[in-house]
């Protein structure tokens, strides 16, 4: 699954660190989600959503794969 | 990255009194058990450790469920696959110790546990480019 999270966040000029706060995560969980590494779980997706105010399906692709 | 003075407080405050009562019954049975008489009660005091390691685990899961989702499924891969390995170690010693006449202590069983752990753990851990020491930011309060 790819996702727009990278874009998202450096288009707000926000760090890793900065959003990883803002959701309650770790950072390496925001680094592991940008790099397609880790899909977040349904609440912290939600969570990311509501952040961009988004849909999830907006930011998430599911049919993509992360290369 | 280092480990902060507040992680560390988090930490100790989490696992530190079943840590160190699993370290004094270790401790205690190691000392006492080889100097008892065969019976039940040199059986209790070897046994010693078995509640500490017990409430060792609970107060490591109670922390594990508080912490990031990341972690988490970190430690669920590293468990799981460091079970399944050390699993496949073990039976196969078994085996060896059963039909291969090589004699193999039983303790080489919980050795084996932790290094299969140990190298799971990396290993996933290397997968996720998560790191060892983390600092104040990068687990959420």
């Amino acid at each position: 699954m790819i996702n727009r999270v990278r874009e998202l966040r450096t288009a707000r000029d926000w760090s890793q660190g900065e959003l990883a706060e803002r959701l309650g995560v770790s950072r390496q969980t925001v680094n592991a989600i940008e790099t397609g590494k880790y899909d977040p779980s349904l609440p912290l997706a939600f969570a990311i959503a509501r952040l961009f105010a988004m849909t999830i399906e907006s930011i998430f692709d599911p049919d993509a794969r992360a290369s | 990255m280092r480990i902060s003075h507040r992680q560390w407080t988090r930490y100790l405050a989490d696992v530190g009194l079943p840590m160190l009562a699993y370290l004094l019954s270790v401790l205690g049975s190691a000392l006492f058990a080889q100097r008892m008489p065969p019976g039940p009660w040199r059986m209790l005091v070897a046994a010693l450790p078995v509640p500490a390691i017990a409430w060792l685990a609970y107060a490591e899961w109670k922390r594990l469920r508080r912490r990031d989702e990341l972690r988490q499924r970190i430690e669920l891969e590293a468990m799981t696959i460091g079970f399944g390995v050390s699993f496949a170690v073990v039976v196969a010693l078994v085996f060896l110790d059963l039909h291969g006449g090589v004699n193999i202590p039983l303790h080489v069983a919980a050795f084996v546990m932790a290094a299969c752990w140990i190298g799971a753990q990396i290993w996933v851990r290397a997968r996720y480019r998560y790191g060892w020491l983390q600092s104040d930011r990068d687990e959420p309060s």
